[in-house]
Parts: structure tokens; sequence; C-alpha cells
């Protein structure tokens, strides 16, 4: 697959999110490239065991529990009683393959080069390549993107068999739905995975050292996903120390904790966070030295210390998003290649694909408070929504966080069904500096859920109004427009 | 010397009755009974041990006024009995003597730990494939297609399984092979060993480890049911056949009959098909990364079991490049060598 050429004038080291982005954009500036991936296929992690399996199996999870309460009882379904992951996951291939192609195109249309193999740095400008017969290629490079991504970390307390513990690499090579789940860690991808295994019918059971899970987000988001996890019949045990985890060598996974107490389940799930692939790299060939926490230090443009180096993506820690990550590998490449660049929006929206999902944008309530004193904030349920009822998704909200004067937006929070793309309508008014009064003004295609956003934005003017000498008109306009969407 | 018999008449459409043979294989000298229904015609094939043809059977043909009967006084060769065999509906599956004897010690103990039945069972290809079918059998099914001695254990509960294995142990018959006592041995030793790297490999590449090992553990089942049934036929009922042509029937049909046997024990289509496309993974229409795990897995067991082998192959297995298996990854999965080799021991 390696061209004849061994001189490049950007190399990059790994096919995901961060590396695609950074070859698309380095070709764009007319550079040569070459793109190396240890894997067969394009995608790196994202493709084979993250974003895109997992969020195929959560559509399916999502569907099976929609359908019904969307059909208003028309349609009943009932649960296929050999359901199994494999059969959940039928659609996956076609995803992956769809995705992959879609890639494999772009970079072609590009002529971007593209290598398997193993990479390491032999000097700062030189990287050999070990493939799986044991082939060895040195190319150089004036410019090089390290995006190798990441993989789970593994606790010391645990050992991971990948067949009754599993990690995020693993979780999805399970071929049957096991009846409970002890789930390790409280995070972004534990929450996914609970949301989803229950609401397959696991009994998921969530174990976390934190007093709550995702302790990152707004209250109030989290408390939503607790309910959702409750009603779910899922349970979350925070504040409690995990003392070992193994397998009883018969049929059941045993949590001991430090209290004494055990815990049982059919598999257990290890989410406790991920580590940076840069331990085979031979970094201290190229000068480079990761931090303590095995991340590769960058400034604004994802430039390493070694100023022809980048490093992009999951490599760099957080928020080791795949959106992040393709705005990073964008970022390096052109920096790289014509030493500017804009370094980066500073305005990164989260989500979090839990059933339903959660998304944020900007400050949170706490953040706004310690910026800007007393933000004036408004809070607005799905159920005061037309089209959410016509969604058969009434439960969910939107927050919107205004400054104290209730004219600039600081921050969206939106839990509930479409979360993530109800989002971006948040950031796309952040990033054009609109005011609140923008979505009171605009006309939104009716009925939507872009509804939330003109009644929080009446809240928001009606606080800020009530404050003011004339807050009549503002009032009776707010309660209008409540009315007129329900 | 026996009888092998061919009876062929017409369907039931042509207004002639069925056969209606029943037969069991060892009663009344009766071996095997193949039936094929064909567009316009019903045939059953059956051999006798006995010099003379049966009493029961000659009243049978009589009444049931056969379009065409040959009778031979001939002995079976062994095409005709491979493909008895690939034909029967049933084929039995035995197992080795000192696993029976421990089965049966530690189900006559009501103090004994499910752990210990659970170890064994998962350490003996013949008893993991009893345990599954009959956990997906009617009486026990709970409609999910078990798949794993694990899963068997979560979803049919441990009374439940006890409750199979003791079926087993009364119930299995043990192996009786003298003449490939040894072969017998080695394919049990190469399974399990196969199933262990199996597991390894599967852990690397971040695959199903339990479908992996259950396809290592099965991928030669084959081969044993079928130096059973040639030697039984070869001793009862005149199979004309060497010791070496038995040795190179069970060679070139073990994984077509593995294949056959896993597939009516109702166990995942992976699994299946990981075993029918062990020698050809590319082949494999949906699971060929699982076919390639067999193949590699069984050349490693094979390595070693064989105590020549030095570990140190001159050329990389075409394998590693299939399933994309880096040098250090391929160290990870050597690494537990020889705690599977002592594991193999101590079981075989």
């Amino acid at each position: 697959m390696i061209a004849d050429c061994l001189q490049y004038d950007v190399i990059i080291i790994g096919s995901g999110p961060a590396g695609q982005n950074a070859a698309l954009e380095a070709a764009e500036h007319s550079a040569h490239v070459l793109l190396i991936e240890q894997e067969l296929s394009l995608g790196g992690a994202c493709v084979q065991y993250g974003t895109i399996p997992s969020k195929t199996l959560r559509e399916t999870a999502l569907t099976l529990s929609a359908f019904q309460r969307r059909s208003g009882d028309v349609y009943r379904v009932s649960r296929d009683a050999e359901l199994s992951i494999v059969s959940l996951m039928k659609r996956l291939n076609d995803v992956v393959h769809a995705h992959q192609e879609t890639t494999k195109v772009c970079l072609e249309r590009v002529g971007i080069n593209r290598a398997c193999g193993r990479a390491r740095f032999v000097s700062p400008n030189e990287i050999s390549m070990t493939r799986v017969n044991g082939e060895k290629t040195v190319v150089h490079g004036t410019k090089i993107i390290i995006a190798t991504g990441s993989r789970p970390r593994s606790p010391l307390n645990v050992k991971l068999d990948h067949e009754n513990i599993l990690d995020s690499d693993s979780i999805l090579s399970m071929t049957y739905l096991p009846s409970s789940m002890l789930i390790v860690g409280g995070g972004v991808i534990a929450c996914e995975y609970a949301s989803t295994f229950s609401s397959l019918g696991v009994k998921v059971t969530m174990l976390d050292k934190a007093e709550w899970p995702l302790s990152f987000v707004d209250p109030e988001l989290t408390d939503y996903f607790m309910r959702q996890l409750l009603a779910k019949g899922g349970s979350f045990r925070g504040g409690v120390g995990l003392k070992s985890l193994c397998w009883d060598r018969v049929s059941s996974v045993v949590a001991t904790l430090e209290s004494g107490e055990t815990l049982r389940a059919d598999k257990a799930f290890v989410a406790l966070g991920r580590v940076a692939n840069v331990d085979s790299l031979s970094l201290e060939n190229a000068g480079l030295h990761p931090s303590e926490r095995g991340l590769l230090t960058v400034n604004d443009f994802c430039q390493t210390q070694v100023p022809h180096i980048y490093a992009v993506g999951d490599t760099i820690g957080p928020p080791a998003l795949a959106s992040a990550s393709m705005d990073q590998g964008r970022r390096a490449a052109a920096h790289a290649l014509n030493g500017t660049g804009h370094p980066g929006a500073g305005l990164l929206p989260t989500g979090i694909y839990t059933i339903p999902e959660i998304a944020t944008i900007g400050l949170s309530e706490r953040q706004a408070a310690d910026k800007v004193g007393k933000p004036l904030v408004a809070r607005i349920s799905y159920s005061q929504v037309a089209r959410a009822h016509i969604m058969a998704s009434p439960d969910g909200m939107l927050k919107m966080i205004a400054d104290a004067e209730g004219r600039k937006l600081l921050g969206i929070q939106v839990a509930g069904d479409g979360a993530t793309e109800l989002v971006h309508l948040g950031q796309m008014a952040m990033l054009g500096e609109l005011p609140v009064d923008t979505f009171v003004h605009a006309t939104f295609n009716f009925p939507t859920m872009a509804e939330a956003y003109r009644l929080a934005a009446l809240e928001i003017i009606h606080a800020r109004e009530l404050a003011g000498p004339f807050p009549a008109k503002t009032v009776r306009r707010a309660a209008a427009a409540q009315c007129h969407s329900i | 010397m026996g009888w092998f018999v061919r009876i062929s008449t017409l369907t039931p459409a042509e207004g002639r009755r069925t056969l209606s043979i029943t037969v069991k294989s060892g009663s009344a000298g009766v071996d095997f009974c193949a039936s094929r229904e064909q567009s316009d015609k019903f045939e059953v094939a059956f051999s006798i041990a006995s010099p003379r043809l049966p009493a029961r059977i000659q009243q049978l043909l009589r009444a049931e006024n056969c379009m065409s009967t040959q009778l031979a006084t001939r002995n079976e060769t062994i095409q005709e009995a491979i493909e008895a065999l690939v034909k029967a509906e049933d084929c039995e599956l035995p197992v080795l003597p000192e696993v029976a004897a421990q089965l049966l010690k530690l189900t006559s103990d009501v103090d004994c730990e499910i752990s210990d039945i659970v170890a064994l069972i998962k350490r003996d290809q013949s008893l993991t494939s009893h345990l599954l079918r009959i956990s997906n059998s009617a009486r026990y099914t709970t409609g999910v297609t078990v798949s794993s001695i694990q899963q068997a254990v979560a979803r049919l509960g441990l009374l439940c399984v006890r409750e199979i294995v003791v079926l087993i142990s009364c119930q299995c018959r043990v192996f009786d092979v003298p003449d490939f006592e040894k072969d017998v041995r080695h394919s049990f030793r190469l399974s399990l060993a196969t199933a262990a790297f199996a597991q390894e490999i599967a852990r690397v590449r971040r695959m199903n480890v339990e479908e992996a090992f259950l396809g290592g553990l099965l991928h030669d089942v084959g081969r044993p049911v079928l130096f059973q049934a040639l030697a039984d036929r070869r001793r009862r009922f005149g199979l004309v056949a060497t010791d070496a042509q038995i040795c190179a029937a069970a060679e070139e049909h073990r994984i077509a009959l593995a294949a056959r046997l896993i597939t009516s024990w109702e166990l995942s289509s992976r699994v299946v098909e990981a075993v029918h496309y062990q020698l050809t993974p590319a082949q494999a229409p949906a699971c060929s990364l699982q076919a390639a795990t067999v193949n590699l897995a069984s050349h490693l067991a094979a390595e070693i079991l064989s105590e020549s082998s030095s570990f140190a192959p001159a050329e990389p297995h075409p394998m590693l490049e299939v399933l994309n298996i880096y040098p250090e990854q391929f160290t990870c999965i050597l690494r537990n060598r020889h705690e599977i080799l002592e594991w193999v021991n101590e079981t075989t």
C-alpha cells in the first residue's frame, strides 16, 4: 500500500478522526502526505471498538424502546427471546462499511498515501514502520502528526479477561446479552453503556468512587440521567471503593467493595478512563517526553515541544471527543504547513449518548455564576413543547444560561431525545454572538424542538424585565407563547 | 460378514406406502439405518452383522412389497460407512474413561463444588458438547441459544446444570477404541490446547473469547466420533478398512462431521462457521476471523504438543496477517504456552 517514495511533507500516525482530518487538511495544502495505520482498516478505535459500534447498538436499543411509545401502542414490540448483541448489531457491518468507504474515497481523491504498520520514531524526522510480517520500512517526514488515539485504562486491582470482565474495546465482542452487569466507573462511556444495556433489559449496577455519575456536567443533567437509569431498573452506587473484581470460575463476576460488601453479576464492564497510545512510539528518539499522565503536551496549535511534531486527539488528553479531535487534526495540519491557523474555536459541544441523550455547550450554571455573578437561567421542560409530545418524548429539559443582564448567551444544557442535535442551535447562536432575544424574534418551523429555545429566551427576557422598569408586556408575551406552543 | 441392504420404493405420493423400519443402532444386529427421500422414490439402507438376514427384516420387506430390493452378502466399504455416518441423524460422542470416572465421582458427591464440575466440563470437548446440546434441548431451553458453559450456568442455574451433568454421566458412552486410543487422546489434547490458544488470540484481538474457546475445543470433534464409529463397524459389522484407511478417513471427514454435529447441537452459527472453514478461513461467509483464529490456534496447539518444537518458526504463520497480529502481540499469545501445556497434561 505504501508508495515508492520514502520522503513525505507530512506523516500522520493513526487514521482515527484526528488523523483523517489532519491528512485531508494537509492534502488541501498540496502536501505529499503519508497516513500510517496499524489496523487493516481505516478509522482507528472509533470505528473498530468505539463511537461507531457503540452508537449503532445504542440506536437499535433506542428504536426498540421508542417504537411502541411513538406508535401510541398501535404496535406492540415484544423482545425476541433470541435477542443477542449480534442480532442487535446486524447493521453494524453496513454502517462501518459505508463510513470506511466514504473515508477511503475522500483520502484517495486527494492523493493521500496510506500504509499499514506500526510506527515508531527512529529520529525526530524518521519513522520506522513494522508490518505484521516483521518487514520494516523507514520513512522521512518534514512534519509529523501523532494521532494514535487511546485505549481503555486497566486498573491494577482488576484482571480484565475480556470474557467476563470487559473494557470498552471488548464489551461489544459479547454475543449474548447477560442478565446482569456491573459497570465500574461513572464517566461518559460508563453512563452510555449503562443506559444502552439497561434499555435492553440488562440489570445494570454502576459503581464509582464519585458520589454521582457524570460529575463534570450540570447536576440537573446528572439527576436526569439518574432518573432515567432507575426507571429502567438500573442503579448507581456512588462513593464506593472497589477492592477487587474477579470471575468466580463458574458463572458470575464478583465485586468486593472496600466496605467488605460483595456484588455479583453475569458480566462486568470496567470504564475507568483511557490512556494515550504513545508508549510504543519510541518518543525519546524524537526528543519528546510524555507527561506523568502519559499525555503529550501541546500549544494552541497542537504543536509539541519539538516544533515539527504535532499531537492531536486523545494523545493530548481532554476533552477526548471525536469532534474535538477532528478540529485538532485540521488545526495541526494547517499550522504545520503554513504556520497559521485558528487556535481552536474554544466552544466545543459535549454530547453524551445515553438514552435519552445529554448535550451541553458553553458554561454551566455554576461556571456562569463564577464568571458573571448572577446569571439568568431559564429551564424549559420538554413537556412544554408540542413537538416533544408528538414524539412521545415529553421527558427532557433545556436549560439556557445568560449573563446577569439577560442578553448574552453563555451556555445551553439539554437532556432528552435529540439533545445532541438540538444543542447546535445554541452553539451557532453563541458562535455568532447573537443576543438571547434572537430566539424570540426568529421564526422557527412549527412544531419543532427549537420552540424550547424560544420559550427559554422568553423566560430570560421575562426575568430580565421583571428586574427592569416595564415588566408587564413581556410577561404577557411569554404566557402567550407558551399557550401557543402547547 | 454381514448384510448390506438397500431398499427402494415409491414415495407415498405415487400410491405406495412408505417403509417404516424402526431400527435402533446396535439393536437386533442392525448397525445403522439411513434414509433418503428423493423426488420419486424413498430409499432406505442399512447393514446387518448377522450372516442370515433376520426373519423380521425378511417379513418386513415382503409386507412392504418393495419395488426393488437389492440384497448383497458383502462387506461394507469405508466410503459406504462414511456416507452412512454423515447421513445419520445422531452420532455418538463418547467420553474418555477417566473423565467419565471423574464425572461420576463428582456427581455422586453431594458436597462437591459446582466449580469443580464446571472446570471438568470445560476441559473436555465431549462433556462440553453434551452440556450445550442438552441445554439447548426442548426440556431446558429458555429461548436463548446457549453458546458457552458460563452462559449455560448463568441461564439455567447451578441446580439445573448439576441435573444435566448427572444425566450426562449416566448416559454417556465411554470411548472404546483400543486400536486408536492414542489418536483419540491426541485429538482431545489438541482440542484442549487449541481452545486455550484460541482464547488467547481472541483476547488480543478483542474478539469473543467464549466462542473462540468453544470453536477451538470442538474444531476436531469429528475425528474421535469417526474413530469410534469406524472402529465399531470394523469390529462388529465387517467393515473392510485398515488402521491407516480409518485414520485417513477420519482426517478427511473430521471437519464436515464436526460442523454437522455442532449444527445439530444448535450451537451458534458463528462457531459452526469457524469450525467448518478452519482450513479455508477466507471462504467463510461471515466469520473469517473466527475461522482464522481456529486455524492459528490449532497450529500453535500442534506445535506445543510436538515435543521437538522449539517454537521458533522460520516463516510467520499466514493467519497472523489475516488476523493482523503483530510480533509483540504474538509474543503475548505465546506467553502462556507453558501454562497451557501444563493444563492440557493435567487434564488428559
